[in-house]
């Protein structure tokens, strides 16, 4: 499954990358910001896998851009984020976020969640 | 802003004084035209009004009682800027350098860490491999146990982006304290260079204030309860 990983902190997009070699992902391509993400999503991406809070553009920015293109309009995303207010939840999910992951995250529920949005999809 | 030097004042006092001196004189001389009977009417009435008021030769004395008074308050008023200057230059800037050196520091360390790691797990493959060679089942089993162990202890070094923002959020506290503290210090003087110190860049958006290790797995659990009431699929569809 080719998955897609955005987050402007390098280190957060090696953990995740490294979370997703451990539940055996390997076709992983990267982005710092989500315009960044954007470019590199085509039809060929399986799962996008973002933060909220980037420079440039946001993740939530990045799913309503991903969901106005016919081509990304149903690949799963699953954000991974500090952000648990409810209106930020509300918001995530008015703009079509297909999962919610809280930092800090074990391999484990990455699976879980990985599992359960590509089952739905 | 004071635009009257001190001795300005005093001269002016001191002008005062004389002038209120003359008129002093003016009135009790027209008090002593009156008892003579040799002026009589409206003149001799504004004479007997003023000799009613409080003493007129007193006012040169209270103004300069009233000017030490203000000069004493701006003093303390300035003393107080210059000590709201030295907070803002000094001690905000230092606080927000040592800020970004701890968020640069730990991010090298991460960095470190997660290069030990990469070679931890490289040597794993590479021992499980001939592990495999070998037919010890047992020793792949150990080394798959291994591997898992590191693959937690990477996810545990999530802390640097949580604390990195957390960082950012009191960074931008710092800011619009440092802000609020030159706007306070201008009110008192504006003719000194309140500009301020080098902060730290800190582009909008980029962290959660609100960031937290707290209750996550209570956090997750309502976050997963939000989601399952309203599919986001079903969101999608609609729009």
């Amino acid at each position: 499954m080719k998955c897609l990983v955005v987050d402007d902190s390098a280190t957060m997009r090696r953990i995740v990358v490294n979370a997703l070699k451990s539940i055996g992902h390997t076709d992983l391509i990267e982005a710092a910001d989500g315009s960044e993400g954007l470019q590199k999503c085509d039809a060929s991406v399986e799962l996008v896998i973002t933060d909220w809070n980037m420079p440039i553009m946001g993740g939530l920015e990045l799913v309503k851009a991903l969901r106005a293109n016919a081509a990304t309009t149903k690949t799963p995303v699953l954000m991974v984020t500090t952000r648990s207010v409810q209106e930020d939840i509300l918001q995530a999910i008015e703009a079509g976020v297909s999962g919610y992951i809280l930092k800090p995250f074990t391999p484990q529920v990455l699976r879980e969640k990985i599992s359960q949005i590509m089952a739905a999809a | 802003m004071i635009t009257m030097s001190s001795h300005n004042i005093r001269s002016l006092a001191t002008e005062l004084d004389q002038t209120m001196s003359l008129v002093n004189e003016l009135v009790r001389e027209i008090q002593a035209a009156a008892a003579a009977g040799q002026i009589t009417g409206p003149v001799v009435a504004l004479a007997s009004s003023l000799t009613k008021r409080p003493d007129l030769a007193q006012l040169p004395a209270m103004m300069l009682r009233a000017y030490g008074g203000i000069m004493d308050a701006l003093g303390g008023i300035q003393r107080r800027r210059e000590t709201i200057q030295a907070f803002e230059a000094e001690r905000l800037t230092v606080t927000q350098k040592q800020l970004s050196e701890v968020s640069t520091a730990t991010e090298s360390a991460t960095i470190d860490i997660m290069d030990g790691l990469d070679r931890s797990l490289a040597l794993i493959d590479q021992a499980q491999s001939q592990a495999n060679a070998a037919g010890s089942s047992d020793l792949a089993g150990s080394l798959e146990l291994l591997r898992a162990e590191l693959n937690q202890l990477f996810g545990h070094l999530q802390f640097h982006d949580i604390t990195t923002q957390q960082l950012g959020g009191v960074g931008a506290l710092l800011d619009e304290i440092e802000a609020l503290v030159t706007d306070a210090a201008r009110l008192f003087d504006q003719s000194t260079d309140l500009s301020a110190g080098d902060s730290v860049e800190r582009p909008a958006g980029v962290f959660n204030p609100t960031a937290t290790f707290a209750d996550v797995k209570v956090r997750q659990a309502a976050i997963d309860a939000a989601f399952a009431k309203t599919p986001p699929l079903a969101v999608v569809a609609r729009a």
